[in-house]
């Protein structure tokens, strides 16, 4: 076993293979930075030129794309408070105040090393997970599928503090905004108004932009400020390295949970970082979450890289795409012609073995690059709104359009982005939104499955009253706190309103 | 910023500028750019069908032209399909990978969201995907009568009634089990079906013939798994005959007359045979009114690739049977596409719409 490990490593190590996940990292690193461009996109421009490679280069290619894009995806959510992709949302809660207090450096650095350590562990789990994930896997039947996406909306009652009736609305949007496209097992259109851009439902990549990122623009264009308001710099990248590390409790349990979730097929790696982030806030140090505490940054970012290595578990084993990513992933390995299947742990282990080394050294390249751009990138927070605006709503409404190519991503975009602003207004959070919106899918499928199989018998399986209990006791949970303390932090408006609240928490310093 | 500029531009498919004069006589595509349309999501069968196409245009046809990509996204493919008869040139660069079973079902069957007609393509290459189902030993189905009374109850797993379960569900009109097995549907895609058979959520299912060898088989040796029957595959006469890739296993009319003891004769097994006929096929396919010159210098790409010796392999990896190529080996495709009886779908209809909740789809 050891012995076939080193020896993927040695195949991978192979100058000429080691250029080509360079070049998957790079590419990777520049499609995370561009929000509205995600690893979808990236992997499918490098797609058409693995014909000819031997699998372990195209595939190190490849994978050292996804592996990063999670990384450099934190530059947006942190210096302009908008998702490099879907999964950057949560990075925006409290690294993006920091941002706005001069302390950009600071939270870029914890992120970056969050995300480094985190995509090696998942790149452990995946190793070791390929063995070990079969039985867990195969104990999911749709009955606890559902369960399980309940259990991640009620997350919706964490993270909706002081606001609970608000939290559950925007929750409920999410889950309505979830229905429009075709549904799961009649196919039939809903809330399509006759036209079929929207039959595959609102493209995630548009809604998450827009709900962020045009309320933001709107600020930074409206109050004409630079996104660090004291227009000076202060707190450096090392400064934050320093503190992701001594957060190790935190960044352990995050990637373990990133990874987790990743391996549970269908429930799909988009909400790892909500759930993450809302699995930190419990506790007494984080009271000030979501108002610039360094370990809203660690939790999410360590999560969201472990999740790729979870989520190549079930891709690999069985086939099923945990992502978007994934399922590119399944494609190239199709084209190397090799089925992802039982042979992976068999006859094709050598390809899995180099999966995982590549995730682990990718991110390690990738955490490396982007430390070293870091310093030039915070500057982009000292930049006036008039000139700043103007360039990111350009590439913004291209990435839109990206989505599908159809004028329709444009039109989305502003139409959420106004339903954004309302909600920043009125004081409404918006991470309820996401979450429920994500999980419509799920939630529908999964409840309509385990009806049409069993009836109502699945109510008394064991797993699922388990499930149930948890849910209650979250609710309960979340109910007591909001009354102690209702005057926390309203996550969602982004931005603390009383500036004595950036500062380090103090089990960091 | 600049880099960022550059690599989002050649994302939106900077393809343009081909030398339209540039061809000398008989090579068609010299120095011109291919576009492939992929209706389908990233990742997808049809994506991936898609692009080895097109790699084989690159390697293969005379002019070495170059070839883009549109993944076009919606519905089962769709929105692409739509798209492509719509808006794109009939110039003979401009080329479709049809969905495999949705496309040409949705069309079948009178999706509303259709605006496309087969009957305006002309197929040039491609494969023929059979369908094996597979159910669990624990069923006890030793001879086709056992289906009558197996030994636990049988519970069917599939996407949507309309996609490529159709075939399958109609086998059990066929057979006239449908009464007596549970149909679950809603299944994401094969992998979570495989997923959900192994857990025993369910205890029959069907997947394209290609990919049995890599994931089913393992089930079969293990004895967790059964191969129970193929679709079978359409023949010139209008017959069922033998799947190519698995000629040793029963189709669905042997099983029936084992059953039986006789030929199967229903309006059932009339729309199963058109069904059949008209899904599983994986077309490269282009605008009838395309020039005559694109469709032969794709037809003698595909014949020059099937000649490559190298290339045998590539398509028992990639397609897993066998690569037609020509109007000649269509055929089957063409004539049920052409020849639609309106009775046989009308029935068709009636029969998603009274079983599988189906509504809205467009009658004759």
């Amino acid at each position: 076993m050891l012995e076939a490990a080193l020896e993927a490593l040695s195949i991978i190590l192979d100058p000429s293979r080691f250029g080509w996940i360079v070049l998957g990292v790079a590419m990777g690193l520049v499609v995370g930075l561009i929000p509205g461009l995600n690893g979808v996109t990236g992997m499918s421009l490098l797609l058409p030129f693995v014909f000819g490679m031997d699998p372990a280069s195209g595939i190190a290619m490849l994978i050292g794309l996804l592996a990063v894009v999670s990384t450099s995806d934190t530059f947006p959510a942190v210096l302009i408070g908008i998702p490099g992709t879907a999964g950057a949302q949560a990075t925006i809660m409290d690294g993006y105040p920091l941002a706005r207090s001069g302390q950009a450096g600071r939270a870029l650095g914890a992120a970056f090393i969050s995300s480094m350590l985190g995509g090696v562990f998942g790149a452990i789990i995946l190793f070791a997970g390929i063995w070990a994930a079969r039985p867990l896997i195969l104990s999911m039947r749709s009955p606890d599928l559902f369960i399980l996406a309940l259990l991640g909306l009620c997350l919706v009652g964490v993270l909706s503090r002081g606001k609970p009736v608000a939290g559950i609305l925007s929750g409920a949007m999410g889950l309505l905004l979830g229905t429009i496209g075709s549904a799961p097992a009649t196919g039939a259109p809903r809330f399509t108004f006759g036209d079929t851009y929207l039959y595959g439902g609102i493209p995630l990549a548009v809604l998450a932009m827009g709900l962020f990122a045009i309320p933001e623009l709107t600020r930074l264009m409206t109050t004409d400020t630079s996104v660090a308001r004291a227009g000076k710099l202060q707190g450096g990248l090392l400064s934050g390295a320093r503190e992701a590390l001594r957060h190790k409790r935190l960044m352990l349990r995050s990637s373990a949970l990133g990874a987790g979730l990743g391996i549970i097929p269908g429930i799909g790696g988009s909400v790892v970082d909500w759930i993450t982030y809302a699995v930190a806030t419990k506790g007494k140090e984080n009271e000030e979450l979501g108002s610039g505490n360094i370990r809203g940054v660690i939790a999410p970012e360590s999560a969201n890289n472990a999740k790729d290595g979870g989520g190549l578990v079930p891709t690999l084993l069985f086939g099923i795409p945990g992502s978007g990513g994934g399922a590119m992933m399944l494609v190239a390995l199709t084209l190397f012609g090799i089925e992802a299947g039982p042979s992976m742990v068999g006859e094709n282990l050598p390809i899995t073995l180099t999966i995982a080394w590549t995730l682990a050294i990718a991110n390690i390249i990738g955490a490396a690059a982007c430390f070293a751009f870091a310093p030039l990138a915070a500057r982009v927070s000292l930049i006036p709104g008039r000139k700043l605006v103007p360039v990111l709503l350009v590439f913004m409404v291209i990435a839109a359009y990206q989505s599908s190519g159809h004028i329709g991503d444009v039109i989305l975009f502003f139409a959420i982005g106004i339903l954004g602003l309302a909600m920043v207004r009125a004081g409404w959070p918006r991470p309820p939104l996401m979450i429920g919106f994500v999980l419509a899918g799920p939630a529908e499928r999964y409840l309509h499955l385990s009806i049409t199989r069993y009836g109502w018998d699945w109510l008394a399986f064991p797993s699922v009253i388990v499930c149930t209990a948890l849910i209650v006791g979250v609710c309960a949970y979340a109910a007591v706190r909001t009354r102690k303390a209702p005057d926390a932090a309203i996550l969602g408006v982004v931005g603390p309103s009383d500036p004595s609240n950036v500062a380090p928490d103090s089990d960091a310093r | 910023m600049g880099l960022v500029a550059v690599i989002l531009l050649s994302g939106c498919g900077a393809s343009d500028g081909a030398d339209e004069n540039s061809g000398s006589e008989g090579d068609f595509f010299a120095g011109e750019t291919i576009r492939i349309m992929l209706p389908s999501g990233p990742g997808g069968a049809t994506d991936t069908l898609g692009r080895w196409f097109g790699s084989i245009l690159e390697r293969y046809a005379a002019g070495s032209p170059e070839v883009v990509y549109e993944t076009v996204e919606g519905a089962g493919g769709v929105v692409g399909m739509n798209q492509y008869e719509a808006s794109w040139p009939d110039d003979g660069l401009h080329f479709l990978t049809v969905s495999g079973a949705s496309g040409l079902g949705s069309w079948l069957f009178g999706d509303p969201a259709v605006q496309y007609d087969l009957r305006e393509l002309d197929f040039l290459a491609g494969g023929r995907g059979g369908h094996v189902m597979y159910i669990s030993p624990e069923a006890g189905i030793e001879e086709p009568s056992d289906l009558l009374d197996p030994a636990e109850p049988l519970v069917f797993g599939s996407n949507t009634a309309t996609g490529a379960g159709a075939l399958s569900l109609l086998a059990l009109e066929v057979l006239e089990i449908a009464e007596n097995v549970q149909v679950v549907l809603g299944y994401e895609s094969a992998g979570p079906m495989r997923v959900a058979f192994e857990q025993g959520e369910i205890n029959m299912v069907t997947q394209t013939a290609s990919s049995i060898e890599a994931n089913v088989q393992p089930l079969v040796d293990a004895g967790t798994a059964q191969l129970l029957l193929t679709a079978g595959a359409a023949q010139a006469d209008g017959s069922l005959g033998p799947d190519p890739n698995y000629p040793d296993l029963p189709t669905v009319q042997d099983i029936y007359e084992g059953m039986y003891g006789e030929e199967p004769s229903s309006e059932a097994w009339d729309a199963y045979l058109t069904l059949v006929g008209a899904v599983g096929w994986q077309p490269f396919a282009i605008h009838k009114s395309a020039p005559e010159a694109a469709k032969e210098a794709v037809v003698d790409a595909f014949r020059a690739a099937l000649e490559d010796p190298a290339f045998q392999e590539e398509i028992d990896d990639i397609l897993g049977t066998d690569l037609l190529v020509g109007a000649e080996e269509w055929s089957p495709l063409t004539d049920t596409v052409n020849n639609l009886d309106p009775e046989v779908r009308a029935w068709i209809q009636d029969w998603l719409e009274e079983n599988y909740d189906i509504s809205g789809l467009v009658r004759d």
